[in-house]
């Protein structure tokens, strides 16, 4: 009898699997997952980011973000920012939402940015912006065809985006002030450490007299100030596949910016031709 | 003992051993000779055999010829001859395709044999030994229908049981229902446990958890790339031309190389050399004509058939919606005796299938434009010699073949992917009384083309290959068949040749005759040849054909088979057989989140395993057979970097964590049950069809793929982008079980000069809507097909 019985679950099992016949080819919890691209900018106060939700087909039509809500917060401090809905609309495409809030990210701090509808376990992404480095330098040495100095920007851990060095001088005869920047470009000797390098004020008096409509001798400036400017990627830009975004999908990192001064000494000045109005001693 | 086949390109002997009743030696034996193995090169070896066994067994009488039809003077491959001296049974043979026959190291004397054929009437003759000429046997047919004799009649192969081989003859394939009267292998082999189908539309073939890729597929030696139509109970071929086929679900001979998994190996029928014949056949799926013509009376003849499909110029009046498939084949083959000791044979093939995979409902606006198409070409020659005193077989044979394959997606998505294929083969049997010798050599060269649309860029490469191969047959007792072989070949990919050991046991507790059999085999399987598709389809059946990335093992595969059958009684037959299959270096996709990109491939290792039970009953009127096979393949993924196929990566190499997962043909239950019953001229067929649902990977979704190059690159906030995928764990979603019935009601009517049959019929008997593809880019289901109805009418001219 048990027996039967057995055969007959059996049986009764494989008439309901023979039943059914519904295809599910889209997982379960895809209504939670977004999609996000955007760079957390400490050099603008204002940041954007492009969000759109995940289709269930290539076709489908609703963009599937109503009543989503984008989050910025403070990991640390716990300060939130709220993202408004901006939608870009274009003749030849789908839209695109840009999501926009009016906030300056502060360097060393992690930020996380929560897109979801209420109730449901949205995206998360993180990024930490990197910390301050701290600048060194060696002393300025050679003639006016070799003058140099090495600098060393310590803590950096990834490579540097933009080196530029700022020369603020006042022209001639007057007191008009004019900021001069020389770019470096990427360090690419600088992976990831200590960012060293030289500073070539031999040749950046070229670019800085060229710039300034003079000739390259020409007496009468004034330098009033040295920076020396360096934007640093977070890591997520070093990474083939980063992992800072939980159910979800895209690319979102941060990238600090970082302004260093420091005072040339007066024999360098004068070795530029240049007269030394720096502030400070 | 032998019937010689011609397989993949050379000259080989497979028929099944009638085991004498009381084993009588002949006097040349495999031990006479000087020990084969002691040559350091295997090539070196063949070569010195080759030279070295003619002139020793010359020495020795030859008693050989041909089993012919008395009236049309056709050879009868598969016909049986038994040899007797004195009233002791020697020996018993099968007759090759030609219709040879060839006992040798005889001593001088009186010989009895008795040939006897199903549908023929059976002859004893008494020959002396010395002849100096072939003596032909001349078999006169029966007027009986012949269905009627299969059920009488004991099969030729009745006491070889091979683990892993079927072998099908035509009345096989005539038992399976079949819309309109064209019987088909294709409908056969879906009734085996263990071959797994995607199903009507398509043509695509799972043995034993090997991929459509890794069988290999030989008609008359010719590989066939692609051996099924687009509705995919046909094959690429009729069922008028075959003669015989063997499947191997695994543990093939080492003549048969290049593949993973299977082989199916088909040889057709030479034309009748006496008179002009034929037949026709007029149904809505297929019709077709084939005619023979003798050349040259009694010694060249020609068959030609050709095939064309209706349906879809039929379905929309007749069933009221659409069937977009068209398909037709066209097969010619010339043979001919060139003297007594030799034959040559000429074989074409073309086909062609066209099919809409993807009709939609009405919901996607490119369904229309979705269309796939493949073409088939191929091309054989074979020259057989066989010298009068010498107990040797040589063969030489070319052939070519290549597929071509289209599959357009969408407007702008055509998928291409071309392969050809060439082949030259010697071969050589030797005949050593019960005990037998082939080896031989070979070389083969593949070419590529293809793309996986959506623009991207074509690939062009190659691959080549070459080796050769040894095997035996040794009877040391009526309770025991051992069958070593070795197969060597090098590589023009990969890192060093390949040694492929195999080996097979057929166990006879009961010695001749017993109802009791059980069979092992082993053997290790190597194969360059990878078959691409993408995973993005839930069903797709498009594709491609590759090399084996370079750099990188060849794929490789160790199987493991132990067959038991058991026949209780004459009507009753139930074999049981378990298998394993260990697969490695396997090439596995690994595609871009960038929709239609096939980013790199990755390295998988295998397992598949599973049982296979059928049980079988042959009566008089009635044929009943019932099948399930459970199976399982796992495959696993180390953690690794993935690869690039091309000679030019075109995706980023990422590293891959490691992964177990299902492949798509990981079909775990398949339940069939074929019945057929005959009453007079009446005969009605059924067979019912269940199969587990197959594994496929979900989709999380689609996005607008960006890239960002720099923190100053702003322009991700405007750009288009491209379309990507996000998916779900692989292979996590099953498809909906498949299940389906098939009726048909037959006649027969027998006429002076032709056979008449009309067939009426039924597929998907209670419309099961069967899925065939989801399309996870639209969200639209395709099935497969509805409920169909079907009449037909054949005439077979005699």
């Amino acid at each position: 009898m048990n027996r039967l019985r057995t055969i007959a679950v059996v049986l009764m099992l494989a008439a309901l699997a023979a039943c059914d016949n519904v295809v599910e080819p889209v997982s379960e919890g895809v209504q939670s997952r977004y999609v996000v691209y955007g760079v957390l900018d400490m050099r603008s106060d204002q940041q954007v980011f492009r969000i759109e939700a995940l289709r269930p087909t290539i076709l489908a039509e609703d963009d599937g973000l109503d009543g989503v809500r984008v989050v910025l917060s403070d990991t640390e401090t716990g300060q939130r920012v709220g993202f408004r809905d901006s939608v870009v609309t274009r003749s030849d495409a789908d839209p695109i939402h840009l999501f926009v809030a009016d906030f300056l990210p502060e360097s060393g701090r992690t930020y996380s940015l929560d897109i979801s509808r209420s109730g449901e376990l949205g995206t998360v992404a993180t990024t930490a912006v990197p910390e301050t480095p701290v600048l060194l330098r060696d002393e300025a040495l050679g003639d006016v065809s070799t003058l140099s100095q090495t600098v060393y920007v310590v803590g950096v851990n990834a490579r540097p985006e933009n080196v530029t060095v700022i020369y603020t001088v006042a022209l001639p005869g007057g007191e008009e002030e004019r900021k001069v920047p020389v770019s470096y470009g990427r360090i690419t000797e600088a992976a990831v450490g200590d960012l060293v390098f030289p500073i070539k004020y031999y040749a950046d008096r070229f670019v800085v007299m060229n710039m300034l409509g003079l000739d390259v001798d020409e007496p009468g400036v004034r330098l009033r100030r040295i920076d020396l400017q360096v934007d640093i990627p977070s890591k997520e830009w070093g990474q083939t596949l980063p992992n800072n975004i939980t159910r979800g999908h895209g690319f979102f990192a941060s990238v600090g910016r970082y302004s260093f001064t420091w005072r040339l000494d007066d024999a360098s000045v004068s070795t530029l031709g240049w007269i030394d109005e720096q502030a400070g001693e | 003992m032998f019937s010689a086949g011609h397989h993949s390109g050379h000259f080989s002997v497979t028929g099944p051993i009638l085991t004498p009743v009381r084993s009588v030696r002949p006097p040349l034996r495999l031990q006479s000779h000087p020990p084969l193995l002691h040559s350091s090169s295997i090539i070196g070896l063949l070569l010195v055999a080759a030279l070295a066994f003619p002139g020793l067994a010359a020495q020795a009488q030859v008693l050989s010829g041909r089993i012919l039809d008395e009236e049309t003077r056709n050879p009868l491959p598969g016909a049986t001859v038994v040899l007797y001296r004195d009233g002791l049974q020697l020996n018993g043979q099968i007759a090759d395709v030609d219709g040879r026959y060839r006992f040798s190291g005889l001593n001088a004397g009186d010989y009895v044999l008795e040939a006897s054929f199903v549908g023929f009437i059976a002859r004893t003759d008494t020959v002396t030994t010395p002849r100096n000429a072939p003596f032909d046997i001349l078999l006169t047919p029966s007027r009986t229908l012949l269905e009627e004799l299969v059920v009488e009649s004991q099969r030729p192969d009745a006491d070889r049981f091979v683990a892993g081989l079927e072998t099908i003859r035509p009345e096989d394939l005539a038992r399976i229902p079949m819309p309109g009267v064209t019987y088909d292998l294709a409908g056969y082999l879906l009734t085996l446990p263990g071959v797994v189908s995607t199903g009507d539309r398509g043509g695509q073939l799972f043995v034993r958890g090997g991929t459509p890729t890794q069988n290999l597929v030989l008609l008359d030696g010719m590989r066939i790339f692609q051996p099924f139509h687009v509705v995919g109970f046909y094959s690429a071929f009729p069922a008028d031309i075959v003669s015989t086929t063997d499947v191997y679900a695994g543990g093939f001979n080492a003549r048969y190389g290049g593949r993973l998994s299977s082989v199916i190996d088909i040889r057709t029928r030479n034309g009748n050399k006496q008179r002009a014949t034929g037949s026709a056949s007029l149904a809505p799926f297929l019709s077709g004509i084939r005619l023979e013509v003798p050349v040259k009376e009694g010694e060249a003849s020609l068959v030609f058939s050709a095939r064309e499909s209706l349906i879809d110029r039929i379905a929309p009046d007749l069933l009221g919606q659409e069937l977009p498939f068209r398909f037709g084949d066209r097969f010619a083959k010339f043979h001919a005796f060139l003297n007594e000791t030799s034959s040559v044979t000429f074989t074409a093939l073309r086909t062609s299938d066209t099919g809409n995979l993807g009709t939609g409902n009405g919901t996607d606006p490119e369904a229309d434009l979705r269309r796939s198409t493949w073409k088939n070409q191929a091309y054989g020659g074979r020259y057989t010699y066989i010298p009068p005193e010498a107990a040797v077989m040589t063969e030489f044979a070319v052939y070519y073949s290549s597929l071509q394959s289209r599959y357009r997606q969408t407007a702008t998505d055509l998928r291409v992917a071309d392969v050809s294929e060439l082949n030259l083969n010697i071969g050589f049997t030797y005949l050593l009384g019960a005990d037998q010798i082939n080896f031989g050599v070979f070389g083969n060269t593949n070419f590529f083309d293809f793309s996986f649309g959506q623009g991207r860029s074509q690939v062009n490469t190659g691959v080549s290959s070459g080796g050769a191969f040894f095997e035996g047959r040794f009877v040391p007792n009526e309770y025991l068949q051992l069958e070593p072989g070795l197969r060597v070949e090098a590589f023009s990919r990969g890192l060093r040749r390949t040694i492929a050991p195999r080996m097979r046991l057929i166990l006879l507790p009961g010695g001749a005759g017993s109802w009791n059999r059980i069979s092992l085999a082993w053997g290790r399987y190597h194969q360059q040849i990878v078959g691409l598709n993408n995973e993005q389809d839930v069903s797709d059946v498009f594709t491609v054909w590759t090399a084996s990335p370079r750099g990188t093992p060849i794929p490789t595969a160790v199987h493991y088979i132990a067959g038991w059958q058991l026949r209780p009684t004459r009507w009753m037959e139930l074999t049981v057989e378990g298998y394993r299959k260990d697969l490695v270096d396997l090439s596995f996709p690994v595609f871009s989140d960038k929709v239609g990109v096939l980013a790199e491939f990755s390295k998988v290792d295998g397992r598949a395993q599973g049982v296979d039970v059928k049980a079988e009953i042959t009566t008089r009127h009635v044929y009943f057979s019932a099948t399930y096979g459970h199976a399982t393949v796992d495959y696993v993924r180390p953690v690794q970097r993935s690869r690039s196929i091309f000679l030019a990566g075109t995706g980023q190499s990422v590293i891959l964590p490691r992964l177990e997962f299902n492949p798509p043909h990981d079909r775990r239950h398949q339940v069939g049950a074929l019945a057929r019953v005959t009453a007079g001229s009446w005969s009605i067929g059924a067979r019912w069809q269940f199969g587990s649902g197959l594994p496929f990977t979900q989709v999380n979704g689609y996005y607008t793929g960006l890239e960002i190059d720099s923190p100053s690159d702003t322009g991700f906030l405007s750009d288009n982008g491209s379309t990507f995928v996000s998916r779900a764990e692989p292979y996590r979603g099953r498809m909906p079980t498949y299940h389906r019935l098939d009726i048909t009601l037959e006649r027969k009517m027998m006429l002076d000069r032709a056979d008449l049959t009309f067939q009426a019929g039924v597929i998907n008997v209670y419309d099961r809507a069967n899925i065939f593809e989801y399309n996870i880019f639209t969200g639209t289901r395709v099935d497969q097909l509805p409920l169909i109805p079907s009449v037909g009418i054949r005439v077979d001219l005699r």
